[in-house]
């Protein structure tokens, strides 16, 4: 799978380019993200805004990218889109991991 | 009431759609659903409510009842839009679901991180109605989708 990543200080923003986290993808995504070089970060935020659907299937493979980072490093999440924010919400992931609006900007950019 | 038996006729507009138990084949259905929802001039957010309930119940039909595969096998949908709910009916030719009846006991979230078991709860958060039936050596899950996304939920 296709990723893009950004490092900025602390924080490691992994843009996630894929629009269907599912259960055909879910592996391969785990994967990939857990492939990338994430340096000394104490922070990784997927970007997530390219992402207009993720089942439970998906929703198992971030919990699990969650813990795989823990307790050093914490995972967090950016730019839901309505359905996948639903998802989170139905199933109170919502209040287990950090949600942010958007990822920040690529300063350099 | 949930079924599609009571979802008064010809004039609704509804779909139906055939595939195989195969994760690929479940990505293609629901895109195409979707797809199809929007020409219907359904609200987004009953379309994503629909595409999550049909996503985790297609799932669960293809790792529960089609643990191997095979030729022949093949999952049924039919989608009805009535008064105030958007009814589904799946039928497939695979193994009957040990249970019965995917309701009963009423599926928890699981507790703290765990990995998987979601699908069902997700299923029961969304539907006013889940049945259950074997006929005829095919399984039958009727689903209903309130479309305001009020009411009582089925578990």
């Amino acid at each position: 799978m296709k990723l893009e990543t950004r490092v900025n200080d602390a924080l490691v923003v992994i843009i996630v380019s894929t629009a269907r986290i599912d259960a055909a993808a879910a592996l391969d995504f785990k994967e990939s993200v857990i492939g990338q070089d994430i340096g000394g970060a104490r922070r990784v935020m997927l970007d997530l805004s390219a992402v207009t659907f993720m089942d439970s299937s998906g929703l198992g493979a971030v919990v699990s990218l969650m813990k795989h980072f823990a307790p050093g490093v914490r995972l967090e999440l950016a730019g839901l889109t309505p359905l996948v924010a639903k998802v989170f919400r139905l199933t109170r992931m919502d209040q287990v991991f950090v949600i942010h609006d958007e990822a920040p900007k690529d300063e350099a950019a | 009431m949930g079924s599609l038996l009571d979802c008064p006729g010809l004039a609704t507009p509804h779909l139906r759609m055939r595939l195989p138990p195969r994760p690929d084949a479940v990505r293609d259905c629901l895109i195409r659903l979707r797809a199809s929802l929007h020409l219907m001039g359904l609200d987004e957010a009953l379309s994503n409510r629909t595409e999550i309930a049909l996503a985790e119940a297609l799932n669960n039909i293809v790792e529960h009842a089609f643990p191997a595969a095979a030729t022949g096998q093949w999952i049924s949908l039919i989608l009805q839009v009535c008064d105030t709910d958007l009814c589904l009916e799946l039928r497939d030719n695979g193994q009957p679901m040990p249970q019965g009846d995917p309701a009963r006991p009423p599926p928890r979230l699981p507790e703290g991180l765990a990995e998987g078991g979601y699908g069902w709860p997700l299923i029961c958060k969304l539907c006013s109605h889940v049945g259950y039936d074997r006929q005829g050596g095919e399984n039958v899950l009727t689903l209903a989708i309130p479309r305001t996304g009020a009411g009582p939920m089925a578990c």
